[in-house]
C-alpha cells in the first residue's frame, strides 16, 4: 500500500529532479496518517551519493544528556525536504563533557559544520530538578537564583570554553524545559524564587553568554516544547525504557527547529516574499465584494486576515522584501490600499507589485529578475491550489506555501513554523533593505537617464571605505559569505567563527567594503579575504564577493586596487585569484579577464568543473587603480591597523 | 491491517514486504536490531494511533506475534 504522495516523491527521486524530489518530500512528510514517512525518506537520503540531488552538505554532531539517535531519519528527512544534506555523528550517551573537553575525541576528529548541545534540565541540575528550591534551613525566603545559575553555568562555560578552542563549528545549545510539576505546587516562587523563575534566570545568562561568543546560539527548546505542550512532548515509558525522554511522533519538531540553522548556514535562508491578494491578504475578492465588502478588521474572520498583515510587517521589519502576485485590476487593488480603514500594510511596504492577469509563475520570475534575486530564495503564499500548482510545477525551486482557505486564521503559523526567513543574524542592511532596493532603484532610474555608463557612475558620486573587517562588521561579513551568490568568485561559505580566526591571523587580509552613494548609505555590501601561503611571496584571493544591490558599478576594481596596495604592505610580489563556477555566479565571470590578470593552466578535477585560475604580478605590473568616480574614504592605516581594529583575543 | 504492517516492516527492517510471513521474526532478521524494533513500535503505534505497553514491545518478535498484539488493541 504505497500512498499518492509517497509514490511521487520516489518517482521525483528515482528522475533525480533536485527541486521536486524536496517539494515531493515536503507534500509525503507532511502526510501525518503515514507513520513510516521519515524512514522512508531518511532511507532515500542515506542512499544518495555525495552531491546528490543538489542537497548541501552539513556535518552535524549531537550530543545529549539522553539518547537523541530516534531523531535520525527525522533529521535527514527533514534535511532533504529543505535542501540540505545532514552528515549526521551521534555521541555516546551523555559523552558530552568528555566529547568537548577531549581535543582528540571523535567529536573533533568527525569535523562538524554544527554541534548540538541538548543537555535536560533533570541533568544540568538535577537537585532542583528532584529536591525543588527550598533551602535545607534557614528561612523560607533565603533561597536566590544566583547559586543555580553558577552551578549550571559551572557545567556550560567549560564546555563552551574548550569547543572555541578546539572547533570553528556553529555550536547551538539547548535552553531548559522549567520543571513541569514545581515541588511547592501553587507556592512555587510565592516567598522565594520558585523553580520556574530560576531555569528563567538560567536562560538570562545562558544567552547572554551566547552573545557574548561567536557561532554561538540558544536553541529554544523551552519554547518549543511549549508550543507543543510538554505532557505531550515527554514519553516516560521512552524515558524509562531507552533514556529516549522525547516522544517519537514529536522528535520531526525538534529535527525541523535544528534544519533551520543549517539552511541558515548553507545560505538557503529565503529573502522574500510575494503574496496573492484575493482571500489572502484579506477575504473575499475585491472585483466582486468591492472595497466596503472585503473581509478585513477587528471581527473574523477578517480579523484573520489581518493578522496575516502583521505577520508580513514582521517579516518587512525584519528585512524580508515583499512583493505581490495578484490576478486583479489595479486600480481596484490601489482602491482598497487608499480607502480600506483597516489595511495595515501600505504600498511601500511592498517593493514590487505584479497585478494582471498573467500567469503567476510570470510574475514571480519578473520580480525575481527586478530585485535580482534567485528564485530559490523566493517563498510564495496563494489561496488557490491551482495557482500553488501552477508556480510549483513552472517554477520547483521557489517555495509555495498554500494559504489556508478554511483556516485563515492559521495562516501566520504556517508562514513562520518552518522558519523560511530565519538568518543567523540580523543586521542594519537587514533591516533596512526595503529601503536599500529602493536607493537602488533610484539608482537604475539614474542610470536610464545618464546617457554614458561614465556619466551614471559619476553621478552616483560613490564613497567606498575598505577597512579590516571589525568587532561591529565581524557578523555581517559571515553573512555576506552564506548569502551572496552572484558577484562570488568562489562561493565559499564561512562562519562567523572562521572570519574571526582569520581576521587576527597575520598571514591573512580580511577587509570589508562598505559603499556610500547620493542615495544613501548601502552599509557592508563587498568582502575580500586573501591568504599569504607558504612561500611568502603570494597572495591568494580565497574570497572575494560583492552584494548584487552594487553589481555594476565598478566596486570590484577599487577592492582589486586596495587589494595590490594590501599586498605590497604584506611584501608579497603576486596576487593569485581563482574562479570557481557555479549556476548563479556568472556575474563575477570577467572580473580576472577584465583587469588584465593572466591565466594560469588548471588541471585535473578542478578543470573539468570550469574552475579556472588568475595571476597578478605586482612587481612587474604595479598596482590596479580606484576608477575616477570612485573616492576612497575612511580612515584606513592598512595592514598594520589589522591587529588593533580587527583583533579578536580569544576569551 | 496486515498490509499496513508488512509495510512498516518492509520501510524499517529493509524487507520486501511480499516476502514477509507469519515465521518472519526478529532471530532471523539481520536488520532487525533492538533499534530499529523500538523505531518500528513507535511508528506501528503511530500508524494505528495506539500506545503500546513496554511489555507489548518486547512481545512484538514476529509478525505473526506483531499482528496479533496489534489485532488486540484496535
Amino acid at each position: 500500500m504505497i500512498s499518492d504522495a509517497r509514490s511521487r516523491f520516489e518517482a521525483a527521486l528515482a528522475q533525480q529532479l533536485p527541486h521536486e524530489t524536496r517539494n515531493a518530500a515536503r507534500h509525503y512528510l507532511a502526510q501525518e496518517e503515514e507513520a513510516g514517512r521519515w524512514r522512508v525518506v531518511a532511507r532515500s537520503v542515506r542512499a544518495l551519493p555525495e552531491g546528490g540531488l543538489g542537497l548541501k552538505p552539513v556535518r552535524v554532531a549531537l550530543l545529549a544528556s539522553f539518547s537523541i539517535d530516534f531523531i535520525a531519519d527525522a533529521l535527514l528527512a527533514t534535511g532533504l525536504a529543505h535542501g540540505v544534506r545532514v552528515i549526521p555523528y551521534f555521541s555516546g550517551f551523555a559523552q558530552y563533557s568528555q566529547e568537548l573537553l577531549n581535543p582528540e575525541s571523535a567529536l573533533y576528529a568527525f569535523k562538524p559544520d554544527v554541534v548540538i548541545l541538548a543537555i535536560e534540565g533533570e541533568q544540568l541540575l538535577p537537585r532542583l530538578y528532584r529536591e525543588g528550591v527550598l533551602p535545607p534551613s534557614g528561612k523560607l525566603d533565603s533561597a536566590t537564583t544566583e547559586p543555580w545559575v553558577a552551578e549550571a553555568m559551572g557545567v556550560i562555560d567549560p564546555l563552551i570554553a574548550a569547543f572555541r578552542r578546539h572547533s570553528e563549528a556553529l555550536l547551538l545549545i539547548h535552553d531548559l524545559v522549567p520543571p513541569c510539576w514545581p515541588g511547592l505546587g501553587i507556592l512555587d516562587g510565592r516567598q522565594g524564587p520558585g523553580e520556574v523563575e530560576v531555569i528563567h534566570a538560567v536562560h538570562g545568562a545562558l544567552k547572554r553568554r551566547a552573545r557574548e561568543q561567536r557561532g554561538v546560539h540558544v536553541v529554544g527548546y523551552a519554547a518549543l516544547v511549549a508550543r507543543l505542550g510538554a505532557s505531550q512532548w515527554y514519553d516516560q515509558r521512552m524515558a524509562h525504557l531507552a533514556k529516549a525522554p522525547i516522544a517519537a511522533r514529536l522528535l520531526p519538531h525538534l529535527a525541523g527547529e535544528y534544519v533551520k540553522y543549517f539552511r541558515a548556514l548553507v545560505g538557503l535562508t529565503r529573502k522574500c516574499l510575494v503574496t496573492d491578494l484575493d482571500n489572502t491578504l484579506w477575504g473575499g475578492i475585491i472585483g466582486e465584494d468591492g472595497v466596503q465588502g472585503i473581509r478585513l478588521g477587528a471581527d473574523y474572520p477578517g480579523s484573520a486576515y489581518l493578522a496575516y498583515q502583521r505577520a508580513l510587517l514582521q517579516l518587512h521589519d525584519r528585512g524580508i522584501l515583499l512583493a505581490i502576485a495578484s490576478k486583479n485590476n489595479l486600480a481596484e487593488v490601489e482602491t482598497v490600499f487608499r480607502e480600506h480603514p483597516a489595511m495595515l500594510l501600505r504600498p511601500d511596504h511592498f517593493v514590487r507589485q505584479e497585478i494582471h492577469w498573467q500567469p503567476k509563475s510570470l510574475s514571480l520570475r519578473a520580480i525575481a529578475q527586478g530585485l535580482d534575486i534567485g528564485l530559490e530564495h523566493m517563498v510564495f503564499v496563494d489561496d488557490n491550489p491551482a495557482e500553488c500548482a501552477e508556480v510549483e510545477a513552472a517554477l520547483p525551486m521557489v517555495t509555495v506555501i498554500p494559504f489556508p482557505a478554511a483556516r485563515p486564521e492559521e495562516a501566520a503559523a504556517a508562514l513562520f513554523g518552518p522558519g523560511w526567513f530565519d538568518g543567523l543574524v540580523l543586521s542594519v542592511e537587514d533591516r533596512d533593505r526595503a529601503d536599500l532596493y529602493r536607493q537602488r532603484d533610484r539608482a537604475e532610474a539614474l542610470k536610464a537617464e545618464s546617457g554614458s555608463l561614465e556619466g551614471y557612475l559619476y553621478g552616483l558620486e560613490m564613497r567606498v571605505e575598505i577597512v579590516p573587517v571589525g568587532a561591529a562588521t565581524l557578523a555581517r561579513a559571515a553573512q555576506l559569505t552564506q548569502k551572496t551568490n552572484q558577484f562570488n568568485l568562489t562561493t565559499r561559505r564561512h562562519s562567523e567563527e572562521e572570519v574571526a580566526r582569520r581576521s587576527a591571523d597575520p598571514d591573512w587580509l580580511v577587509r570589508c567594503v562598505r559603499v556610500v552613494d547620493r542615495f544613501g548609505d548601502n552599509g557592508v555590501v563587498g568582502l575580500v579575504m586573501a591568504q599569504r601561503l607558504a612561500d611568502g611571496n603570494t597572495l591568494e584571493i580565497e574570497t572575494l564577493l560583492l552584494s548584487c544591490r552594487v553589481i555594476g558599478r565598478t566596486i570590484e576594481t577599487a577592492m582589486l586596487a586596495d587589494l595590490c596596495q594590501q599586498a605590497v604592505a604584506m611584501k608579497t610580489g603576486r596576487i593569485l585569484g581563482r574562479f570557481i563556477p557555479t549556476a548563479r555566479n556568472a556575474p563575477a565571470q570577467a572580473l580576472f579577464v577584465e583587469h588584465g590578470f593572466t591565466p594560469l593552466p588548471v588541471s585535473g578535477p578542478e578543470a573539468s568543473s570550469g574552475e579556472s585560475l588568475w595571476e597578478w604580478d605586482l612587481t612587474t605590473r604595479g598596482g590596479i587603480v580606484t576608477p575616477p568616480w570612485i573616492t576612497r574614504s575612511g580612515v584606513d592605516h592598512g595592514r598594520a591597523d589589522q591587529t588593533t581594529d580587527g583583533g579578536f583575543s580569544q576569551p | 491491517m496486515e498490509e499496513q504492517i508488512k509495510q512498516l516492516m518492509a520501510d524499517f527492517l529493509n524487507l520486501d514486504p511480499l516476502r514477509i510471513d507469519d515465521a518472519t521474526a526478529m532471530e532471523s532478521v539481520e536488520g532487525w536490531d533492538s533499534f530499529n524494533h523500538l523505531n518500528l513500535c513507535l511508528a506501528l503505534e503511530q500508524e494505528f494511533g495506539i500506545t503500546l505497553a513496554v511489555d507489548e514491545m518486547e512481545g512484538m518478535t514476529s509478525f505473526y506475534d506483531i499482528c496479533q498484539i496489534i489485532q488486540a488493541r484496535l
